[in-house]
């Protein structure tokens, strides 16, 4: 796959404080969640990405061109900020036609596409009334609408669902989706962790300007083996079955819940998985369901960022 | 780029001709009017006319109105966060300060043009009619105009090095275009003031008007009306050229 983005060494400083700190990351085609706490360096990142700011060391290329207010890569460029701020004097409809005017469009194209993006993130009812009157997920999806209508090759958005309700951000994901079917590379930074793992496997930690982890989550999770997983089953005898697992090496706890809930946690899941049908058929515990609960985003960046 | 200016202008025009600082720049406007009215009668209209506008109107009020309006042409953008709207397009990141820079320049222009002409008009209601120049409206108009211009221009240019123009701009007029203009001597040359009064009071001082009277501006030799305009466009193409330059160049750290 080919990379749309290439950091090295990447870092950027305000003053003494540290923004982005060595950071050496290559993001490829199609969805890749950006996920770190706030304040970990994601902003920044997103800001040397479509030029706002440059690195005060290392070097950075977007679809192969060095960003810092660059034409030619505006023109490829989607950028959705995360900062509430449109012309408020304008209708949706007039402000993302300014912007695809200031994209390079004709007048009646761009008119054309203002209409058809604002109508793709749901506000085709709403695209004749002044941004000043808009809510806060109207705003925000306006946003996303001047970051599409060009039909850009990459597209950078920064926590594009805080604001909106439930329905629009399924809508606003289920977008995204058809963006990247359409062969949109599309780099997402989220807090919201578990919709950026229900986009994509393929994430990006970053943590106090640092790179954390890069892959998808369960190659994240891979690499910390060390850290010991937790699998929650459901049992009619769960004491049954706690007594069996004891026995293997690589059980490290066992916690009984209610409801015949047991948590074990093992530092070998495929050996738990391999063991079970054994333990099932010796000690008959009537398992009714099994998950490993912390192979998600979240445990992953709990465990990650301590 | 002359593409990208007009769109950037005609789209911002309006919101700066309805913003709060356009309300405020036409309650200046208004200053100089009422002062031509105040003065007590049978003075010369003439007269009048000299004090209000160089010591009000170019002094004063264009210089206010310059720092006022010019402040928001890049501050703005980049206080409501927007900027970012301009620089991740296809477009010369200078356009967005020439855009916004000519529609302030339209504002400022209908307003101390307006005033200009209000001054002179209004002038002979007080003072001798028949005492008023020819002409006097040709002098005070482009000096007014171009005062507005240059003031604007250099406190926009201001935004993109500064974080608060206004307060910088405030110190330069107070500083350069308050003191040293008005203290004897060839420092004045170093302020705009001295060009705009070459412009407006040339003329006052070849006949034996009240402005012989005025040690600041009596003891001084002006540059003729043409040699100080043409002074001034070259420090308005002078300050295009450092804005765009330093526009390309700079970094805006936006809050979230």
């Amino acid at each position: 796959m080919k990379a749309v983005v290439e950091a090295k060494d990447l870092a950027r400083w305000y003053g003494e404080v540290v923004g982005l700190n060595d950071l050496s990351v290559t993001i490829e085609e199609g969805i890749t969640g950006l996920v770190g706490p706030n304040g970990a360096g994601k902003s920044t990142f997103m800001k040397l990405l479509v030029g706002e700011l440059r690195p005060s060391r290392g070097g950075l290329r977007v679809l192969g061109l060095d960003p810092f207010a660059n034409q030619a890569l505006y023109r490829r460029l989607g950028f959705c900020p995360q900062q509430d701020a449109l012309y408020d004097h304008l209708s949706g409809r007039g402000f993302v036609t300014l912007c695809m005017r200031m994209a390079g469009f004709p007048r009646a194209e761009a008119r054309r596409r203002a209409e058809h993006a604002l109508e793709r993130v749901g506000l085709g009812d709403a695209m004749e009334r002044r941004c000043g009157g808009y809510s806060k997920g109207m705003r925000q999806r306006t946003r996303l609408a001047q970051a599409i209508a060009h039909d850009p090759e990459l597209l950078i958005v920064d926590e594009p669902l805080t604001g909106l309700d439930p329905l629009a951000r399924h809508r606003v994901l289920e977008l995204f989706r058809e963006l990247a079917g359409a062969g949109t590379s599309i780099l997402v930074s989220s807090h919201v962790l578990h919709e950026v793992q229900s986009l994509t496997e393929r994430i990006v930690l970053i943590h106090r300007g640092r790179l954390l982890a890069q892959g998808s989550v369960s190659e994240v999770r891979r690499l910390l083996s060390r850290h010991p997983r937790k699998v929650r089953f459901t049992v009619r005898e769960p004491r049954r079955l706690a007594g069996a697992l004891l026995r293997f090496e690589h059980v490290h706890s066992l916690t009984l819940g209610e409801g015949g809930a047991l948590q074990v946690e093992t530092a070998d899941l495929e050996a738990l998985c391999n063991s079970l049908p054994a333990v099932a058929a010796e000690v008959r515990p009537g398992i009714q369901s099994l998950e490993s609960s912390d192979a998600n985003l979240e445990a992953v960046f709990d465990y990650l960022v301590g | 780029m002359p593409r990208a200016i007009a769109l950037i202008f005609t789209t911002h025009l309006s919101a700066v001709l309805r913003s709060k600082r356009a309300l405020i720049c036409l309650l200046l406007a208004l200053g100089p009017v009422i002062v031509t009215l105040m003065p007590p009668p049978k003075v010369d209209a003439s007269e009048v006319v000299w004090i209000v506008g160089m010591m009000f109107l170019l002094q004063l009020i264009a210089p206010l109105m310059g720092l006022i309006a010019g402040s928001a042409v890049l501050t703005e953008e980049i206080e409501n966060r927007t900027i970012t709207y301009a620089f991740t397009r296809p477009i010369p990141r200078s356009a967005l300060f020439l855009g916004r820079y000519l529609a302030t320049l339209v504002l400022l222009s209908i307003l101390l043009a307006l005033s200009s002409t209000a001054i002179v008009m209004l002038a002979p209601l007080r003072g001798r009619a028949n005492d008023l120049a020819e002409g006097m409206l040709w002098q005070l108009l482009p000096a007014a105009l171009l005062g507005g211009a240059v003031y604007a221009l250099i406190t926009a240019a201001l935004g993109i090095f500064v974080r608060r123009p206004m307060v910088v701009g405030l110190f330069y007029l107070i500083a350069m275009e308050g003191f040293l203009a008005n203290l004897p001597g060839s420092t004045q040359k170093m302020t705009v003031q001295y060009y705009l009064r070459g412009i407006f009071t040339r003329l006052a001082l070849e006949d034996d008007s009240l402005l012989r009277r005025i040690d600041v501006i009596a003891g001084t030799e002006f540059k003729t009306p043409a040699h100080s305009a043409l002074y001034l466009l070259g420090l308005i193409a002078l300050a295009i050229a450092v804005a765009t330059w330093g526009i390309r160049r700079k970094q805006f750290v936006l809050s979230a």
